[in-house]
């Protein structure tokens, strides 16, 4: 962040700006690599934030200022001023670097569409389907590019999705716009939304992983599986990304335990809420740390 | 018909100049221990102020806080009052904004004053401009994690909203606005929301109360405003398409939020202005507030001065006045 700032600000080049982000994904899978993560990330350094990132690269996005996320965060909001086009590959060097670093699959990682356009503002597209859908046919071509390169997990994050009950038609046909016809192994993650008003419609996303946040609801979410089994590969939040509290591993793997009691074992990855970015360096890689661990002990008891 | 234009509850604490990102410098400082407590609460004070001159400047006859003191809407009322406590990030309604989920523990009890301190700062600042805005008991519950009985929980609140409101009379408000746009989800439980209205208005000496309903369609509530005991309503016109047909004869006060601030596109001012002309020959409103739709925090800063200095030329074209 630091980098980032003193770079907007002329007191670092792009190269010197470059070199910091490569060492500090280097320190990311070094670590997920040492705690033997079973898939890692790249962690997002070259990134200052998941719209603007794509914003800044695609055409027909202008500057917004700053807005509120929530406390004391905040992002710079993107404005559709035009045409939305893909200008070629915005993440593929980055997994690509990866990827090179480490045996472990690296996700490719994107904003969904339909998030991209709910967090923007739009002066140009007559309305929102219409918006979310031109930003589909730019992310399929990323998605297109990632699977050239080889990526075989591609995680498209769309946590709008769960805001708009009456857009989540909208949301499954821009999916399917983005990955229909196309080899990997698609994941979505959604978070912090009413889920009790899209579940179970939201099983018709067409991918194969559904990521949820799950504890900082208190695993609330379970009680709609009951009645709605779920049906996809979970990706289930064990920690919660928006507290200092390092959790224990036996309420972490209390946590899978009661996942298994909804969801067959194969059907489990296991991952903190969301993304890390808002704890410390410490704080994100105790937790990492600790999930790595319950997941293991749990296999074992399973095994 | 006596018109006015207002803010409608949040600014923007940010903007784009080094001057106008102190507070979240002053944040940082403070939770690395660099500066002290009384050091940031001058930054927000600051703050806080330069948001009201900002209002004032826009031309609107009523300003606002801007919630800047408040870490979002909800956890500021329930964190002021005696049995809730905070728990996880939850969206609000269909924005990108996060609020922190209030847990009630066990039946609310009053801790004292909730806002008369934020009141009367504001009124330092602005004279009889200030007015204020708080989210309603009945959407302040219905965010919450509720456990217990809702209705005696809502009894218990409408008792310490109303001696609130009875103290911020005293402090000198005369107009303040209470958010309840949970009701638009939940019209079922209009019943409820309207006893708790009624003991407000009935036990407590209230100043001027305004209703503001957003992020939803409010065209069914509109027949059923009528058994509220309070002065006007304000309604989210871009979530409610046919509202201005449902509003012909409405007799409350008015409060138009026809500047759409989930959006940086800017209105025109006379296609806004013979949209509210039109609508205004079908009211028997006393008076109109014009606003923006809801709360400016969703906005970059510079567009929501430009959104609220819209909303203050229109009401003075429709006053028919100088200045727009």
């Amino acid at each position: 962040m630091g980098a980032r700032t003193d770079f907007k600000g002329g007191k670092i080049d792009r190269s010197k700006l470059v070199e910091l982000e490569k060492q500090a994904t280097d320190f990311w899978i070094d670590f997920q690599d040492e705690i033997g993560i079973d898939v890692s990330v790249d962690g997002e350094m070259y990134r200052g934030d998941m719209v603007a990132y794509f914003a800044e690269l695609l055409s027909g996005f202008s500057n917004g200022g700053l807005v509120r996320s929530y406390g004391n965060r905040y992002y710079n909001k993107p404005i559709i001023t035009g045409e939305i086009a893909w200008p070629g590959p915005l993440t593929v060097n980055w997994w690509r670097y990866a990827q090179a670093k480490t045996r472990r699959p690296v996700k490719g990682m994107l904003t969904g569409p339909y998030t991209i356009m709910d967090w923007s503002f739009n002066e140009y597209y007559p309305d929102r389907k219409t918006a979310a859908l031109a930003l589909a046919n730019s992310i399929r071509k990323e998605v297109e590019a990632l699977i050239d390169a080889g990526c075989k997990i591609i995680q498209i994050d769309e946590p709008a999705i769960s805001v708009r009950p009456d857009e989540i038609d909208t949301a499954i046909e821009t999916m399917h716009a983005v990955v229909d016809g196309l080899h990997a192994y698609f994941i979505t993650h959604i978070c912090y939304g009413a889920f009790e008003k899209i579940y179970p419609h939201m099983l018709d996303l067409p991918v194969d992983n559904l990521d949820l946040e799950m504890s900082n609801s208190d695993l609330d979410m379970l009680d709609l599986f009951n009645k709605y089994p779920f049906t996809k590969d979970i990706s289930f939040g064990v920690v919660d990304v928006h507290s200092h509290v390092i959790e224990d591993v036996e309420l972490i793997k209390s946590r899978i335990r009661k996942a298994l009691e909804y969801i067959p074992a194969e059907q489990i990855w296991i991952d903190p809420d969301c993304g890390l970015k808002t704890r410390t360096i410490e704080e994100a890689k105790e937790k990492l740390r600790r999930v790595v661990s319950a997941a293991a002990d749990i296999r074992k008891e399973l095994t | 018909m006596r018109i006015y234009s207002k803010n409608h509850s949040t600014y923007p604490r940010i903007g784009d100049s080094p001057e106008q990102q102190r507070l979240r410098r002053a944040y940082h400082r403070l939770d690395s221990g660099k500066i002290s407590q009384t050091e940031f609460n001058s930054v927000l004070d600051e703050t806080v102020k330069s948001a009201i001159d900002e209002q004032i400047r826009s031309g609107v006859d009523f300003v606002t806080d801007g919630l800047i003191r408040a870490y979002d809407p909800v956890s500021h009322v329930a964190s002021r009052i005696d049995g809730f406590e905070s728990g996880g990030l939850l969206r609000f309604f269909d924005t990108n904004f996060y609020y922190r989920q209030p847990e009630l523990v066990h039946m609310p009890r009053s801790r004292g004053a909730l806002f008369i301190e934020d009141f009367e700062f504001v009124r330092t600042v602005s004279g009889d401009k200030a007015s204020q805005t708080m989210m309603g008991p009945f959407s302040l519950l219905r965010l919450a994690k509720l456990s217990l009985d809702f209705e005696a929980a809502l009894e218990s609140l409408a008792l310490i909203y109303g001696e609130e409101l009875q103290r911020l009379k005293t402090a000198g408000a005369k107009l303040v606005q209470i958010d309840e746009p949970c009701l638009l989800n939940d019209f079922g439980g209009f019943d409820f929301l309207a006893e708790a209205y009624r003991v407000i208005m009935n036990k407590f000496d209230c100043p001027e109360i305004i209703l503001a309903f957003y992020f939803g369609n409010s065209v069914p509530l509109v027949d059923k405003l009528n058994s509220l005991p309070v002065d006007g309503f304000a309604f989210d016109f871009t979530y409610s398409p046919g509202l201005e047909e449902m509003l012909r004869g409405f007799d409350f006060d008015l409060g138009i939020g026809i500047v759409d601030c989930r959006n940086t596109q800017m209105e025109n001012l006379h296609e806004l202005a013979g949209r509210v002309e039109r609508l205004m020959r079908n009211l028997k409103s006393d008076k109109l507030y014009v606003m923006p739709s809801c709360g400016l925090e969703f906005l970059p800063r510079d567009r929501a001065f430009d959104k609220l200095k819209l909303c203050a030329d229109l009401s003075a074209v429709l006053k028919g006045g100088a200045g727009a």
